[in-house]
């Protein structure tokens, strides 16, 4: 699975290239948050803006994550296009993930959350 | 794959006519990612609204997820046919397998991520829950040979 991986102080951002993120790709998708993780990482923001599908294969992979990372280090999303957050909204992730509308507003210092509480 | 097409807005102006869209694949994760994106292209061209098909990709992907996992298994290749029919604002989509018989969808299927600390949050189990979810009906058969998987989404024209 091919993905851009950066860092922006101490967040380090993995942007997916493909355009769907199902059954098909969890496992190469769950391999590389692995290395990533297994790198000394304490924070990833995942940006899925370029996602347009998600299925319950997809979501489960960044559970595993999340779990993986918690809880001491930090994994969030940014970025979820509306068929992605309505999957998120269905299974109720949205509120045990923290969600950002964009990599910008992920930034410690600039933060505006999208979930339950309705800040933007 | 059959395709037949005859103007964008026919699934919503009541003529008889009905699109249908036929694909056939063998139970691989790959070929079903491309037939999912394929259904998603077709209602596009045929002027579903885009969330009905985020619908329609979803409750097909996690319905044809089940049959290579369950009904063929990781080590089994099997076909499995998808056939979908545009009616008056629903889409029917019937998938086809001879895989291991199928007990029927589950009769309800209850999430309860709110109790389950995150530690024990489970990462998988999501599937019917979203079929249950995002469709108006479920048709299941099985006849010793074949299990039939029929799910009904209620569809929305594209704004003009």
């Amino acid at each position: 699975m091919r993905m851009e991986i950066y860092e922006s102080g101490p967040i380090t951002i993995v942007m997916p290239y493909d355009r769907r993120m199902d059954a098909a790709c969890v496992i190469a998708f769950k391999a590389t948050m692995h290395d990533i993780s297994e790198s000394g990482v304490r924070h990833i923001l995942l940006d899925m803006s370029r996602i347009e599908f998600m299925d319950s294969s997809g979501l489960g992979a960044l559970i595993a994550v999340l779990k993986k990372m918690s809880p001491d280090r930090k994994f969030e999303v940014c970025g979820l296009t509306a068929r992605v957050q309505k999957v998120f909204d269905l299974t109720r992730m949205d509120r045990v993930f923290n969600i950002y509308k964009t990599v910008e507003d992920a930034i410690p210092g600039q933060r505006k959350k999208v979930g339950i509480d309705g800040v933007q | 794959m059959a395709y037949s097409r005859q103007s964008a807005t026919a699934a919503f102006d009541g003529r008889p006519y009905r699109p249908t869209l036929d694909l056939n694949i063998y139970s691989d994760l790959q070929q079903a990612s491309e037939a999912v994106a394929r259904v998603g292209k077709w209602l596009e061209h045929e002027g579903v609204e885009s969330e009905c098909i985020g619908d329609v990709m979803l409750v097909l992907a996690e319905a044809v997820n089940n049959v290579i996992e369950h009904a063929y298994g990781v080590d089994t290749r099997g076909d499995i046919e998808i056939k979908g029919t545009l009616r008056a604002q629903t889409l029917s989509v019937q998938i086809v397998d001879k895989g291991k018989p199928f007990d029927g969808p589950p009769d309800e299927v209850v999430l309860n991520t709110e109790k389950y600390e995150l530690s024990d949050m489970p990462d998988g189990g999501f599937g019917w829950f979203l079929i249950k979810s995002l469709t108006e009906d479920i048709h299941f058969s099985n006849d010793g040979v074949y299990n039939k998987l029929t799910l009904v989404v209620a569809l929305r024209p594209a704004p003009a």
